[in-house]
């Protein structure tokens, strides 16, 4: 994979550019005004520029909020995230619409009374989606390496022990205490006959609250340039993890179910279907993609998009888990084909175009109403997350005899949440009528802050860690790539070992 | 080359997950029917997206790599150019056939569409830089506008003629003079598409193609800006709107202003990546503003990419990322254009192809003859500009798009879309063949070491062109790693 070493690390001139382009987004912001003042011509034939508009509005605006976050020190896509909440329809209604009236203004003028990114525009540009989560997927299950793993499987399976032991059972108490067991601190719309019933929903909450985000992680991984034991073992288990979050959240489902009587299928036949249909077809594919690289080789951008959408349809159709499923493609390329490298490279040119998007999208999805109703459940809940992972992560890092930077700040990594948090959430939200909406709600509200403030705290603790390349000596690259950092000759290793010694030889190498 | 490849697919599918929930401080919440009535609606809508895009992508995949494996071994042998099967694809997949009609949802493709066309006038116009203008000669715009004009306004004279004489079916003057006009643009538009093919077989001397490729460059953004005065002039608006002139003025100011703009926000030491990024963000919101403004996309993007390649300090790094996408992105217009293609009646739609083709070459010979006058041109260069190419496919997806419902006689539309289309088959099978023999005959190229090279490639199934490090050069000699033999 190349690195684009000629690239200034994002500050100095960056920050001119930024600027410069900031007020470039502001004077977009009139034409977009004046233009929606026009709305009347906004429709030829059969085509409606609306959304149209609204992306390349948005590409442009979020590329340029990402690089003024950078100039911050804060991870790009703290800064789309930022940019779609702004220009989503959350701003627009809990905030700007407010604002408005106590200024004794009228309403906001289109389209910022419903949101740039509003909820039509939204639907409109969602399949970016599918394309977004698989890529991630593909360049997780890639960077899986078997020899990283098989020196660091042990600190791996402690410290997601550690993690999952603390998360599961606080958040579980949690969600049995505010189930109405103790009226004054109960959460409106979550009646539990029994607190044994609420033990089912807290397991679908605590499950929840147990994902983490491997797009989310390899984004900072990418534009930090980082490499080091800390950052691929948060990487390596975040991946490892998903397997656990899956079969822990349909497990939850099904003992909510039975304990609030409701009818429900077979746990098994779920779990056959989602995780083993998930992890079957992504050996299929992946052995598929293999031998395509090994005998055909050409065309891969359009091979992988093709592949991604196909083996979206055939998961649709035969319930399987999409993410475990490209998770598998990856890791079956990045470890058992030789031309896997140039597969992944495929995958990392769409990285910027693809982050900016699904995070802008990600962003324009947060609902600060929701927020604001449940701020404090989902406080405490992000809270308790906090410390649970605090907790169990450096535990389980000091007893799977992790090296030092793992065991001060691998927990840091651990608390961004996004994509799979979000399809998790939207999926309790559905579950046991006002039970599952007043619980997704909060688990919501939780997660929009997680997503905020994990990036940001994983960079840190890249820094901390003295693993970015900036930290290194090395220049970095300012566009996010979706997987991590090549390194060429003379530069420290590419899988940093979980094993101590490892590591301590190549901090020897590197000093 | 370090292609940025990724925008190739514009991929769309998969289910709008996380819909909105009501707060709890709004009181009751969304029951469980209506959550599950939605849910299911949502599955079901992007059940049906997805198939689409997976129907859609894998077509396309499929049709690259055999452009990329048979037809490009066909188009350098035969010399040809293709697209024909691209456009065929586009209606198999579209909504004339209900069997397949997995491109059936065209509300979907339009945004699609408009960014692809919108991606060729940029390109366009980002190849009318100061530079090329200071290497263009007079004898560069004698090319450029006679030919265009005539074959442009003969075509647009006699289809006007024959369409007011109600001889393809009833039609009011306004309706024959929008299918007129777009004809008489598209008769006038070359390509220099057949130059680039030359050039990837042969070692091509002389200063004839490059005079003769840049006068087609040229004269495809004076096509585009004509064809935006047609739209203007054409576009019906509500009474009391704007009138034709002005909403011409609008588009060139819109596409100045954004150009203007965007200078500015593509720095010269933007990354590659980030490039493509912005220009992606650029053409998507200026062609959503000009749609927005009911104005032709074609044109804004033009103006849009003059100025943008020229006040831009990063212009001729911007120019070869739109470049390194031109052939994926021709791919999905005609694709795109297949889909809207809908049968016409074939006799009126016959004699139009035979007709425009007639006029076409009428207009062009004449346009060389007397560009050949008082020069040292030769009065034969209309054999080097039968190609039409993308931006003819461009402006007639824009006709479609844009006047397919609003002008009364839609058969009218449909017969003038199937000649455009029609043509744009014929003249590119042609024309590169037609190219070839004017470059022989001025001395440009070499008969014999084309014959050479023919002979060469006719035997040889499993290579397209020469052995690997042979070039030819401009006067017939094979020469290995640079040195003749």
């Amino acid at each position: 994979m190349s690195r684009a070493s000629s690239i200034p690390p994002p500050n100095g001139p960056h920050e001119g550019r930024a600027s410069r382009k900031l007020a470039i987004v502001v004077a977009l912001v009139v034409v977009l005004v004046f233009l929606h003042q026009r709305a009347d011509m906004a429709r030829m034939g059969e085509l409606d520029p609306t959304g149209m508009l609204a992306l390349g509005f948005v590409v442009l605006g979020s590329y340029t909020i990402g690089q003024l976050a950078a100039v911050l020190r804060l991870p790009h896509i703290t800064g789309y995230l930022l940019a779609g909440l702004f220009f989503g329809p959350s701003v627009a209604h809990a905030i700007a619409a407010q604002t408005a009236s106590w200024l004794g203004m009228g309403p906001l003028p289109a389209p910022f009374d419903r949101g740039v990114l509003n909820a039509s525009v939204i639907e409109q540009l969602s399949p970016f989606d599918t394309l977004a989560i698989a890529l991630i997927a593909i360049s997780a299950g890639g960077e899986l390496k078997l020899a990283a793993l098989r020196d660091g499987l042990r600190v791996i399976l402690c410290m997601i022990a550690g993690k999952y032991t603390l998360v599961m059972g606080s958040v579980t108490v949690m969600v049995v205490l505010i189930s109405g067991s103790i009226p004054a601190i109960a959460l409106p719309g979550l009646e539990v006959g029994s607190p044994l019933a609420a033990v089912g929903l807290g397991i679908v909450v605590a499950a929840v609250a147990f994902s983490a985000s491997p797009a989310a992680t390899l984004a900072v991984i990418s534009e930090t340039g980082a490499k080091g034991p800390m950052s691929r073992a948060v990487l390596n288990t975040i991946v490892f993890e998903d397997v656990l979050v899956i079969v822990t959240f349909v497990v939850g489902k099904f003992l909510a179910a039975t304990l609030l009587g409701a009818e429900t299928e077979s746990v098994g036949t779920y779990l056959a279907q989602h995780v083993g249909g998930g992890v079957g077809i992504g050996l299929v594919l992946g052995l598929g993609v293999v031998l395509y690289l090994r005998f055909v080789g050409k065309e891969l951008m359009l091979f992988l998009v093709g592949v991604i959408y196909t083996a979206t349809l055939a998961a649709e159709q035969l319930h399987a888990d999409k993410l475990l499923m490209f998770l598998t493609l990856g890791f079956i390329v990045g470890n058992f084909s030789k031309a896997g490298e140039q597969l992944i490279e495929k995958v990392e040119q769409l990285a910027l175009p693809t982050y900016v998007v699904f995070f802008t999208i990600a962003g324009a999805r947060m609902h600060i109403d929701q927020l604001q109703a449940t701020l404090p459940f989902a406080l405490t809940l992000c809270g308790l997350r906090f410390l649970s992972i605090f907790i169990g992560a450096k535990t389980g890092a000091r007893v799977g005899g992790a090296p030092n930077t793992v065991v001060r700040y691998a927990w840091l990594g651990f608390v961004a949440q996004a994509g799979v948090s979000l399809a998790l959430a939207n999926q309790l939200m559905g579950l046991h009528g006002s039970r599952g909406a007043a619980l997704g709600t909060m688990v919501m509200g939780a997660i929009a802050l997680n997503e905020l403030v994990g990036p940001v705290l994983f960079k840190l603790a890249i820094g901390l860690a003295g693993e970015g390349q900036a930290d290194n000596g090395f220049p970095v690259d300012a566009s996010p790539r979706l997987s991590l950092p090549d390194t060429g000759s003379g530069s420290p290793p590419r899988s940093g070992s979980l094993d101590p010694r490892a590591a301590d030889a190549g901090q020897e190498r590197e000093a | 080359m370090s292609t940025p490849s990724y925008m190739r697919p514009i991929a769309w599918s998969a289910a709008f997950a996380f819909a909105p929930a009501r707060t709890l401080a709004q009181g009751p919440l969304v029951p469980e029917a209506a959550l599950a009535q939605r849910a299911a609606a949502t599955e079901a809508m992007g059940r049906v997206s997805t198939l689409t895009i997976v129907v859609g992508i894998l077509a396309v995949g499929f049709c690259y790599l055999v452009a990329n494996t048979i037809v490009e071994r066909f188009q350098r042998r035969f010399l040809v150019l293709a697209g024909v099967e691209y456009l065929l694809l586009g209606y198999l997949l579209g909504p004339e056939v209900p069997q397949l009609n997995a491109l059936g949802d065209l509300s979907s493709l339009l945004p699609v569409l408009a960014l692809a066309a919108g991606w060729v006038g940029l390109l366009r116009g980002t190849q009318f830089d100061p530079r090329e203008l200071r290497a263009s000669t007079r004898a560069t715009w004698s090319i450029a506008l006679l030919q265009q004009a005539l074959a442009g306004t003969l075509t647009g004279a006699v289809f006007y003629l024959l369409l007011s004489s109600r001889w393809m079916g009833e039609m009011t003057p306004h309706a024959a003079g929008v299918c007129a006009s777009v004809l008489g643009c598209c008769a006038a538009a070359s390509s220099a598409a057949p130059f680039e093919l030359l050039s990837r077989r042969y070692q091509v001397a002389g200063s004839l193609a490059p005079l003769l490729s840049r006068a087609a460059r040229f004269g495809d953004v004076i096509i585009i800006l004509v064809f935006s005065v047609v739209f203007a002039a054409f576009q019906e608006t509500s009474p009391g709107a704007r009138g034709a002139f002005e909403g011409w003025l609008i588009t060139l100011g819109l596409g100045a202003g954004l150009g203007t703009l965007f200078a500015t926000f593509l720095g010269a030491d933007e990354s590659e990546k980030g490039r493509f990024l912005a220009l992606v963000g650029i053409i998507t919101f200026a062609s959503g503003a000009a749609y927005f403004l009911r104005l032709n996309s074609l044109a804004v993007n033009v103006v849009l990419g003059i100025l943008l390649v020229s006040l831009s300090k990063g212009g001729r790094r911007i120019r070869a990322t739109l470049l390194s996408t031109e052939k994926p992105m021709a791919l999905v217009l005609l694709i795109l254009a297949g889909t809207l293609w809908k049968p016409s009646p074939w006799l009126p739609t016959l004699v139009g192809i035979a007709v425009f083709i007639g006029l076409r070459v009428t207009g062009k010979w004449l346009g060389s003859r007397m560009s050949a006058l008082g020069s040292e041109l030769r009065p034969d260069l209309y054999r080097g500009l039968f190609a039409q190419g993308s931006v003819t496919v461009a402006m007639a997806v824009s006709f479609r798009l844009g006047f397919g419902q609003s002008v009364a006689a839609t058969t009218a539309i449909d017969i003038a879309y199937s000649v455009i289309l029609g043509s744009v088959i014929l003249n590119d099978l042609v024309a590169p063949r037609m190219l070839r023999a004017l470059l022989v005959d001025a001395g440009d190229l070499d008969r014999d070491l084309a014959d050479r090279v023919d002979a060469h490639q006719d035997g040889d199934d499993d290579d397209d062109g020469p052995p690997h490090g042979t070039r030819y050069d401009a006067v017939g000699h094979a020469s290995t790693l640079g040195t003749r033999v």
